[in-house]
């Protein structure tokens, strides 16, 4: 599928990280900001979020000699890429979701926002355990629709997917979210 | 309970997130990502990138006198060898069936660096059904190749003299006949990850397509009236700066059979030089070693045999005057070239399980006691050992030198 591509003062700062430290630094002193933010959202623990960002910049370090893409928005979406699997792969472990749970009920108390969308039983906790069910591409969906703001032409791009497709998905999981919690609500689950 | 997106979003407003970074952690990372960086660039590239980078980098120094020897034998390997590709469905085969009635191809192919002393290099290459092939510099260097017979002659008019030779280990790849090549980047458009729009180049109007693959970005030019190609352009992401234009794409223009004829000019002298493009041997191997160590004033072997480092370390050599000065006729540069890049795709083809080790830095040649490269031929219980008079023994493994 053809696209037109956006230009950017940063196109030459990509193709030049692929062989100069400079670039790349320059590079990372840019995206280090919002790749730390998105593992924060996606993890809700800053100390896990400096480890997995920490591994994403290390990857991009060891690969980027070989990076295909000519533009910053395909840097973009490349370091959101592996932000995004590097999370999934932390959250897969089970003993870890349980902490990342933990942390999620720290966070409530600290923000105040026990009462979440008016609604008597529903918190944060339970609103993140029901998104720890969804499979991982779907919390990334969720994440970067909802904590980074993206657009759906954005997140598709990340993700390698059509907008539409990205749309649909997004409407399926939130209407299984709602389903989910409704069963806990009602004592169900 | 939330019934959309904007209940949803309102949640996740709600909620007092810190992620504010820790500088430390900024820091120390950054550190971090750099060192690794730095170690990838270590770390061995895969062969013929390997191969395109120590090309760009040996060319500007020393081997500033290979320079333009040696830019012609990239060209020409790139013209032989890389732009095949696979044939992806019927149709496709039914326009490469149909370019095959297509009985002569001709374009040229440019050649540049970023780099002050390389010059640019144009190769104008000639195909003409069954199998012939030719090849001319803009310095008048004619190379025509005969599939059929597998022969070949190189015809160099200044000089009078011409080189012949045989192809006859070439392997025969249908994915690389150049028509199917040429065919393979008319197609490339069809999965363009860029439309670059439409542009005026040399007066005609093209429509661009900028198509990534794993070595190269493509950037393809077709005539949007005929879909025909009419430009390509070539990046290496290994080897910035570099680039390959072909253009001039024309078919079954009419073209002489003497064009494509392998008898040599009747006053001319034949060179007795092996220029052919068959399998390359632990003899090629040899002979580098030795040329390396008549190049260097001391007599000494290549300082190291990683693909990677030896441009830098021949440029360092360079600068320090180590190896020798004077003017190397066109003709020697060429075959330096050729003997260079043999003898290094020897080793570079070698398989890990061949256990390849060079040990030739300062051995100075002549010294038979030294060990200076030796590995395990496949499927061979014995290693063979290169020595610094470049003789060559046969050793069994737990008799192999001790130097790493």
């Amino acid at each position: 599928m053809a696209k037109i591509v956006e230009q950017t003062e940063n196109d030459g700062l990509v193709l030049r990280a692929r062989t100069n430290a400079d670039a790349l630094g320059q590079l990372y002193d840019l995206y280090y900001e919002q790749i730390f933010r998105f593992c924060v959202h996606r993890l809700f623990n800053k100390e896990i979020a400096e480890d997995v960002t920490s591994t994403v910049f290390l990857e991009v370090a060891r690969n980027i000699r070989t990076f295909a893409g000519r533009s910053e928005q395909d840097f973009r979406n490349w370091l959101y890429a592996i932000a995004a699997n590097q999370a999934n792969a932390y959250i897969r472990k089970a003993s870890r979701r349980k902490k990342l749970l933990a942390e999620a009920a720290t966070l409530m108390m600290a923000s105040g926002t026990d009462n979440l969308a008016n609604s008597s039983e529903l918190d944060w906790p339970m609103l993140y355990a029901a998104i720890l069910r969804l499979r991982p591409e779907h919390q990334t969906i969720v994440t970067l629709r909802f904590f980074e703001n993206m657009e759906f032409d954005q997140i598709g791009r990340i993700i390698n997917t059509r907008p539409a497709t990205v749309r649909v998905t997004l409407h399926r999981i939130l209407k299984q979210l709602r389903n989910h919690l409704q069963m806990v609500l009602n004592g169900e689950k | 309970m939330f019934n959309n997106e904007g209940d949803f979003k309102n949640i996740v407003d709600r909620l007092n997130i810190d992620h504010k970074a820790n500088p430390a952690h900024r820091e120390k990372l950054r550190r971090q990502i750099l060192l690794e960086f730095d170690k990838s660039s270590k770390q061995s590239m895969p062969r013929i990138i390997t191969f395109k980078t120590i090309g760009r980098t040996i060319m500007k120094s020393k081997i500033t006198k290979l320079a333009a020897a040696a830019m012609i034998v990239i060209s020409v390997f790139i013209g032989i060898y890389q732009f095949g590709g696979s044939i992806e469905n019927a149709a496709f085969a039914a326009v490469v069936e149909k370019l095959h009635n297509a009985h002569t191809m001709t374009y040229s192919i440019v050649t540049q660096t970023n780099i002050e002393s390389m010059p640019t290099v144009r190769v104008d290459m000639a195909f003409k059904e069954p199998g012939y092939m030719r090849i001319t510099t803009i310095d008048g260097y004619i190379t025509v190749i005969d599939w059929a017979q597998n022969k070949g002659i190189s015809i160099l008019p200044q000089r009078k003299q011409f080189i012949d030779f045989e192809a006859s280990n070439y392997q025969h790849d249908p994915a690389q006949d150049p028509f199917v090549v040429i065919e393979n980047l008319r197609a490339l458009p069809s999965r363009a990850d860029e439309v670059l729009g439409e542009k005026e180049i040399d007066g005609r109007l093209l429509q661009g397509f900028r198509v990534t693959e794993e070595y190269v970005v493509n950037t393809i030019w077709l005539d949007p009236d005929t879909g025909e190609l009419a430009r390509v352009e070539m990046e290496f992401p290994d080897a910035p700066g570099m680039s390959v234009i072909m253009t001039d794409f024309q078919f079954n223009v009419q073209l002489d059979d003497l064009l494509f004829s392998i008898t040599p000019p009747e006053d001319y002298t034949r060179l007795e030089v092996q220029a052919d493009v068959s399998k390359v041997t632990e003899q090629d191997l040899i002979e580098y070693l030795r040329s390396w160590s008549t190049w260097a004033k001391d007599g000494t072997f290549p300082p190291t045999f990683n693909l990677v480092s030896l441009p830098k370390v021949a440029m360092e050599m360079e600068k320090q005057g180590k190896f020798g000065q004077g003017e190397t006729p066109a003709q020697q540069r060429k075959a330096d070239a050729m003997l260079m890049y043999r003898g290094i795709m020897f080793a570079a083809q070698l398989p890990a399980e061949s256990n390849w080790r060079y040990a030739g830095e300062n051995v100075i040649y002549g010294d038979a006691d030294t060990p200076i490269f030796w590995y395990r031929p496949e499927g061979s219980t014995t290693y063979r050992v290169i020595y610094g008079d470049l003789s060559v023994k046969d050793v069994a493994p737990e008799d192999l030198p001790k130097k790493n």
